[in-house]
Parts: C-alpha cells; structure tokens; sequence
C-alpha cells in the first residue's frame, strides 16, 4: 500500500471512530433487536405450550412410559415406527421419549422440512405436554426429568424422505446474509456520503492536489470496508456472548443443536459476502461521486438500498424453495443479485452455475462502478450542481 | 531561469461556448505572477485546466516540464482554490497533519505546530474547523496550501474575506515563499495587492491575454497609469 493511500485510509477510519454516532448505530441495533428477542423469549415462555392447528398430525413414541394410556396422540411402539410416519406424511410431527429419558435428559424430535417452520420452536412443544401430563403416579425421577430442562434433538426430514435439517444449514450461510445486511444498513449512508464530502465542503480541488483522485477513492473504499467489518464484528461479538452465556436455554440449545456445517455451503457464503460487499462498496460510492451534495446523493441512495434489500421482502418465496421467476429475477437483477444469491444459498436452492453467473455479473459490475467512481470523481470535483445527463436533454 | 508553469497556446471551450481563446503564458522560478481579469474571464479556468481538473480542448499546459499529476509530478503545488473548504467536523490539528501528511512532509507535526503559531491559532489547535471563525478558517486553508514549502503556489483570491490585519499576514508569508524561491501565482481583483507583490503579470480579457509583461512595463505602457485604471480601462472598452 502507498504511503499516500494509507494515510487516507488511516485518517478515515480515525475520523470515524471517534464520532459518537459511529459507535451509537452499533449498540442501538443489537440493542433493539436484543429488546426484540427478550420480548419474544418472555411470550414464548410465559405460553409454554406451543400452539397446534388442529389439522396438525402429533406423533409419540414413549419408550419412558411418563404418558397417560388416554392422550389425544397418536402413539407409535418404535422410534423407526414414528420416523417413517414422517417420511410419508403420515404424521406432521413426531417425538421420541428414549426410555433412558431420565437419565439422558435428552428426546428426539422429528418434523416434515416444509421450510415454514424452522423459528417457530415447535420441538418445545413436548414440554408443555409433558408438564401437562405430570402426574404423582410417575415415579419421582420421572417427574423431575419431565419438569426440569432437558435437551430435545431436532431432525428435519425432506418430503424424499431424507434428513434435510434445512434450519441448521441456514445457520450459518443466514449469519453471512445479516452480516451483509448490517453492513449496508449501518454503512450504506457511510459509503456514498464519504465520497459526497469533499464536494460538499469544497475540499475536492485542495485534496486533488495532494492526492490522485484513484487513490483517495480506493483509500475511501477500504477505509469504509474495514469499518463495515469493524461494525459487523462489535455487533456479532456481545450477540455470540450471549449466545454462548445462555448456550443451556432451551431455545438457544435447540438452535445450537441443530447447526450443520455444509462446507459448501460456508465456502459459498464467505465468497458471496465478501463480493457483496465489494458491490454495495462500488454502487453507493459511485453515486456519491455522481452527485455534488448529500440532498442529491440521498435521492439516489436510498432506492439503491431498498432495492438491496428487495429480495427480503419476499423470504417466503426463497424459503420454499421453488424457483419461481420472481427469484430468478432477484437472482439476476442487478441491484437485487447479493442479496437474492445470498437467500438462495442459505436455503440451499443456489445451484453452482448460478453461483458462477452471479459472481461473474457482481464482480463486472463492482469493477465497473469503481472504475467510474475513480474517474467520475476527478471530474466531478468542481461540478457542484448535479447535471442531467445529455441523453435526457432535449434536442434543440 | 526554469519555467515552473508553462502553458502555450491553451484552448478552453464548454460546449459551444470559447472561454480560453488562445493563451500563452509562462511562469518562472522564485517569481510571483498577476493572473488577472474580470469576473468569468477565465482565470480559475486556466488553473484548473493546469492541475488536470478541466481537459484542454487545445494547447499545453506543464508543471515543471510534465502535464500535472498530484502523485507524479516532483514539484510540489500548493492551491488554494476559489472554493475553498475543509473537513469541518475534524480539528484544526487533524486537518493540516492530514494534509501534511499527504503531501509527504518532514516531521509534519512540528510543521503544523510551527505554522499554528506563525498564525497565532496555536490555542485553537484541538478545536473543530466548524468553531472557528471564517477568517481562522482561511489561516487554516492557507496552512494547508503552503505545507511543506511547495515549488509552486496557486492563490484564488486568498485575500477574499479577510480582515486587514490577516490580509498583511498573508502578504507576509507570500514573501517569505518568495524569498525561498517558490513561483506564485496569485488570482485577485485587489490591483494594490498586484502593484505590491507581483514581478509579472497578465490581464485576461475575452479568453485571450491583452496585457501580459512586468509590472513595471505595463503601467509604462499605459502611461504610468496605475493597475486599478488600467484594468478598469482595458474593460472600460469592452463595454463601451
């Protein structure tokens, strides 16, 4: 790195630093969103029990004997009994109480992997049936082990059958995806309005005459890279803090219980975020340097961003998996491409060619937008009035 | 003596409108050079086009022998701009080290130190640019400028807004840059300021250079006249 490029880097990543409202965008988020989760814990605990349609199929096999003869449930004699009950479809959902129970602490849950319900935590459910069904007829460690905490083993099964466990896939390429989303939530103003400050402070023609407009820009770049990541990572750590804190949470250990690495899976994820990231970093710099002050730059900015996050909007489409042609658009679309390859590799319906396409278009355009940034700033640097293109100029 | 600033036969044109007709005009080492002219007539044009922030649409226009690169070309260049400004939410400190820094400057902090007290803004130094006062301001831009002893200065009105006292300073520092062998050239409509300070100088009118020579050879050939009533003289015809 020039010396020249790493002072840019350096003042601009000091400068931001110190700012209060730096630091205030990082706190307030895992804050509100650490609100959010509280909220939602108390309701979800203070129900217990988890709400059935009627229509919904329960299945038991209870090897420890803690069930009455008379439940609303259908009872299976084996485990394998319950589980292919699951695989036809038989059944919806499907526990197995092992008769070593009270000593594992530990039953097994069993669901169809239909993709609507991975954060609706209906493997707690046995809890709440299990303390209805308490009686003083049980023996003592029974009713301890049914009352007290245990851990209950989620299994998601595909309608092939197969064990699809799509929740615990989605963990970890799903972290890469809020990663993305943070950073251009709490970055994305950053990013063009770093670029829109020397025009808007008439510091562009002093500044390019210290330094080239080339490397100010990738310096503003990089800079604004490593605070994205300086940002991601003071909200990631209190976030894995408390998760690891309260690793024994009912909740949180059916999550955790759940995570399966997909190599593939994670390898794609890093790649898909971290040319996202290069993607959002040329679009939102590019508009900055298109445009001569903050008010002009914000006009811009902000359907940039929205149409970021578009795909968002439509998770139930991605979560199902088909490959409707609305997601082959968001696949495809520009604006829309990170996040829409970042859903579809989260729930695994990503195929490699597309990958391949997609990463091909994002870095053509991320290389593209950076270009011009470079070369729209040097001559955009004493334009301080934003010039409707000639193309939209009428002809005299 | 070497020319530090050599532009030759410059053409400026914005669309259909010709703002630099054909200029030609040369700058030398260690001498302080009057680019004059109404309002619009090209000045800051010129500048630009000299530091690469315009495209001629004809001639040449060479810094130290080479077209203006601010990583490449060898010869440091101070410009204080028209519009000027700085990094308003940073202190007075952050933004002339940043500056100083950029340019590549020996012991940048000592520089700064030794500049905010030549400029009696010392005690201002840990303020942010926003608190200060718009003459305190303009210390701060011309710090900026000046750092690191640059070959060439470029001054755009520098006195604009400043009070007697600051404008006396400046003039100051503009001679001891002088005296160090720096080329100046120096945009203002103040002709006292020309009279003072300029060794040559050039009057633009209609993109081309109607006066253009020493100073003392301009007003011999306007009769002794002095340069407020030659400027006023030579646009006096224009709008006659």
């Amino acid at each position: 790195m020039s010396k020249a490029l790493s002072n840019v880097v350096k003042f601009e990543i000091v400068r931001q630093l110190k700012k209060p409202s730096f630091w205030l965008s990082v706190l307030l988020v895992p804050a509100f969103m650490g609100l959010m989760f509280l909220i939602g814990f108390s309701q979800e605990n203070s129900g217990t029990q988890v709400d059935f349609s009627e229509d919904t199929k329960v299945a038991i096999t209870d090897e420890a004997g803690v069930l009455p003869k008379e439940n609303p449930f259908s009872l299976y004699q084996t485990r394998d009994e319950g589980i292919s009950a699951v695989k036809s479809g038989e059944v919806e959902l499907f526990y197995y109480i092992p008769a070593d129970f009270a000593e594992t602490k530990k039953l097994e849950f069993y669901q169809v992997a239909d993709g609507l319900h991975l954060f609706d935590f209906r493997s707690d459910a046995i809890k709440g049936i299990l303390r209805g069904f308490a009686s003083s007829t049980l023996p003592e460690k029974d009713i301890l082990a049914i009352t007290g905490e245990y851990e209950v083993e989620v299994t998601q099964i595909s309608s092939s059958g197969e064990n699809a466990n799509v929740l615990g896939r989605a963990i970890i390429p799903g972290l890469f995806l809020v990663a993305f989303f943070l950073f251009l939530v709490l970055g994305g103003n950053r990013l063009t309005m770093t670029v829109v400050e020397e025009k808007e402070n008439r510091i562009s023609e002093m500044i390019l005459t210290a330094v080239s407009a080339k490397t100010l820009i990738i310096g503003k770049m990089i800079a604004m890279i490593i605070l994205g990541f300086i940002q991601i990572f003071a909200f990631m750590v209190p976030v894995l803090i408390l998760v690891f804190l309260n690793r024994d949470n009912p909740i949180v250990s059916s999550v955790l219980s759940v995570i399966e690495v997909d190599p593939f899976m994670v390898v794609t994820s890093v790649i898909l975020f971290l040319f996202s990231i290069l993607f959002v970093t040329g679009i939102l710099t590019c508009i900055g340097a298109f445009t001569p002050n903050a008010r002009d730059a914000s006009n811009f900015m902000g359907p940039a961003i929205v149409a970021s996050v578009f795909p968002l909007y439509f998770m139930q489409m991605f979560l199902s998996g088909e490959v409707t042609f609305l997601v082959e658009f968001f696949t495809y679309f520009p604006l829309s491409a990170p996040v829409a390859l970042m859903l579809r590799n989260t729930f695994g319906t990503l195929s490699a060619p597309e990958l391949i396409i997609g990463l091909i278009e994002i870095t053509f355009i991320s290389v593209l937008m950076i270009y011009l940034t470079a070369r729209t700033f040097q001559k955009n640097a004493i334009n301080f009035q934003l010039n409707m293109p000639k193309l939209f100029k009428k002809k005299k | 003596m070497k020319d530090v600033v050599l532009v030759k036969n410059f053409k400026m044109k914005f669309g259909n409108k010709t703002v630099i007709e054909d200029l030609s005009f040369n700058v030398k080492k260690g001498e302080i050079f009057g680019l004059l002219g109404a309002n619009g007539s090209g000045k800051t044009t010129t500048v630009r086009a000299l530091l690469g922030f315009y495209k001629a649409s004809g001639g040449e226009l060479l810094i130290d022998g080479e077209v203006y690169d601010s990583e490449d070309t060898d010869v440091a260049v101070g410009y204080l701009p028209e519009e000027r400004g700085l990094y308003k939410k940073e202190t007075v400190i952050d933004n002339l080290m940043y500056f100083a820094k950029l340019k590549d400057v020996k012991n940048p902090l000592e520089w700064v130190e030794k500049y905010l007290n030549r400029v009696d803004l010392i005690d201002k130094k840990n303020e942010k640019l926003e608190k200060l006062s718009g003459g305190q301001q303009q210390k701060v831009q011309l710090g900026v400028c000046i750092k690191g002893n640059p070959k060439l200065l470029i001054l755009d009105e520098p006195t604009k807004g400043f009070d007697p006292m600051n404008r006396r300073l400046l003039m100051e520092i503009i001679e001891e840059l002088h005296k160090k062998g720096c080329a100046i050239i120096l945009i203002t409509h103040y002709m006292d300021e020309v009279e003072k300070l300029c060794d040559r100088a050039l009057l633009l009118k209609d993109g081309r250079a109607m006066v253009y020579s020493t100073i003392a050879e301009i007003k011999k050939k306007f009769g002794g006249k002095s340069l407020d009533q030659i400027f006023i003289e030579t646009y006096g015809e224009q709008n006659e």
